[in-house]
């Protein structure tokens, strides 16, 4: 046991002096890795604004049963009776023509003459049906659709999934395009770091030969490295989320932002604290990795 | 205490450095290894220690199957042997006292023994007065005393010196070789690579004598 936090007491000394001994180095280190995961964490900011927006339009979807002009009160009452029955509706609304043409002209104030200039009320009738959450991935929705298109009464059943599902493939790729890129960036800072580690070990070759020489483990010639590299991914991962913050502070602070209510769709909160805390352990595990595979290309450490 | 059977090493680039030698060396006996410059004496003691594996054949350290040995062994070994190199392999920028103790440190000693154990070997050494200096503030005859120090900081069971007087004058060269016999007085197997034939001849031990990689002669002075 005290072998081991004797160890561990070295390996934290010779970590700290390492990275002090070239403080140009550990920060090139800390930098690349903070690079790459802010622009990471810029795509899943945007990605995580736009799933929460997709999100909240799926909890408010509804069915809308668009009626026949002709469609006289007894099928209205069979109608009704059907979606009262059915397990998977919770509410059914009617909404009268009155109801419809009021809704608009309250929705799209500028254009409240546009029904008389048309003559009459050009408004259907309609039903929105309240579907049970159960229910309300695409396939059910369709399923209602379907089983209420033909009824008698009934001109068209509409829903809004094809733009929910547009919206959420945008999401995807936001999504996708950001681990791309991340990915990509996260491969240079490996290789930026790995390149630092090397030098790190190049410069301090003669002592690690003769370490090695009287009989020292390769964890014990490896540890400080590691440390090192995981300390330096860490204060790049926090520099980054330090960073995003900055970031959308200032984004939220613009005219531009408070004007325009679509910013708030793609930027209205900062990223939840566990995915900022993975972000940061990212950076360490980036670090890790990136002195593994520079300490087993150098090969003889 | 040390084995050879039968070990021949090429190089890649097809230089062979030894050829079909066996040799034992029993626990506690002091050797001289010699030859002239290229007969392979570097090699032979590299061996011992694990910096070279024989292409064929088998060398054997204090029961151990050196060449097959897991990697992960390969330090504890070590710790068993103490090497003082031809070129001393000092550390510029550490002390004396930090090159030596730096030895103790890497196989994890407490704080207390590490600095206790240095101090006994250099006082031993009579480089306690010199703790402070960096390898290039002393003398030749130092650095190469530092050299043995840290060899034998770990208390070895073997000590290996490859050319250990060979840039030091003969006083202080025989002076050394002193040092060594005392060393080999409490139990310790040395086994000394030097060429210089007036020291073998004059301490009166076992030599192997290399030539061309192969053993060209072995007995007393």
């Amino acid at each position: 046991m005290g072998r081991l936090l004797r160890a561990l007491r070295h390996c934290i000394r010779e970590t700290w002096d390492g990275l002090w001994r070239n403080p140009a180095l550990s920060l090139l280190s800390a930098a690349a890795i903070g690079i790459s995961l802010y622009v990471l964490g810029l795509f899943l900011l945007l990605a995580f604004n736009l799933n929460r927006f997709v999100e909240a339009l799926g909890r408010e979807t509804q069915i809308q049963v668009y009626l026949r002009e002709d469609a006289t009160p007894d099928q209205l009452r069979t109608l009704r009776a059907e979606f009262a029955s059915d397990p998977a509706i919770s509410e059914a609304r009617y909404v009268s023509k009155t109801d419809a043409r009021q809704r608009f002209q309250r929705d799209f104030p500028t254009l409240r003459d546009l029904p008389g200039r048309v003559g009459g009320n050009p408004f259907p009738a309609s039903f929105e049906l309240e579907v049970l959450d159960a229910s309300r991935d695409p396939e059910g929705l369709d399923r209602i659709a379907k089983s209420y298109q033909k009824a008698p009464g009934v001109e068209e059943v509409r829903y809004d999934r094809g733009w929910t599902e547009r919206l959420a493939g945008m999401v995807g790729l936001v999504q996708k395009g950001g681990y791309g890129i991340g990915a990509l960036l996260a491969f240079a800072a490996l290789v930026t770091v790995g390149a630092t580690v090397r030098l790190t070990v190049l410069a301090r070759r003669e002592e690690i030969e003769i370490m090695k020489l009287v009989g020292a483990t390769a964890g014990f010639i490896r540890g400080p490295f590691m440390l090192a590299a995981a300390a330096q991914g860490l204060a790049g991962g926090a520099l980054a989320v330090a960073g995003l913050r900055v970031t959308h502070r200032l984004v939220e602070r613009t005219e531009i932002f408070r004007a325009n209510p679509f910013m708030s769709i793609v930027a209205g909160r900062f990223l939840p604290s566990d995915a900022a805390l993975a972000l940061a352990a990212v950076g360490a595990a980036l670090g890790i990795v990136a002195a593994v595979l520079s300490l087993r290309r150098a090969g003889s450490v | 205490m040390i084995q050879f059977f039968h070990v021949t090493k090429k190089y890649t680039q097809g230089a062979v450095a030894l050829t079909d030698v066996s040799v034992h060396v029993e626990k506690g006996e002091f050797v001289f290894l010699t030859g002239p410059s290229g007969a392979g004496k570097t090699t032979f003691l590299r061996m011992i220690f694990r910096d070279e594996v024989p292409s064929s054949g088998q060398v054997v350290v204090n029961n151990q199957d050196v060449a097959t040995m897991p990697a992960r062994r390969v330090p504890y070994l070590r710790r068993q042997i103490g090497v003082v190199f031809q070129d001393f392999k000092l550390l510029p920028r550490k002390t004396v006292f930090e090159n030596v103790s730096f030895a103790t440190q890497v196989i994890g000693l407490p704080r207390r023994e590490q600095r206790s154990r240095t101090f006994q070997v250099l006082e031993m050494l009579g480089l306690n007065h010199r703790l402070h200096n960096f390898p290039e503030q002393v003398s030749g005859g130092e650095q190469q005393r530092m050299a043995i120090a840290r060899a034998l900081v770990n208390r070895p069971l073997i000590l290996l010196a490859d050319e250990p007087t060979g840039n030091l004058d003969p006083d202080l060269a025989q002076e050394i070789m002193g040092l060594f016999r005392d060393i080999n007085s409490h139990g310790t197997t040395v086994i000394i690579a030097t060429h210089d034939r007036d020291m073998i001849r004059r301490m009166g031990r076992r030599v192997i004598a290399l030539d061309h990689g192969r053993i060209s002669a072995a007995g007393a002075a």
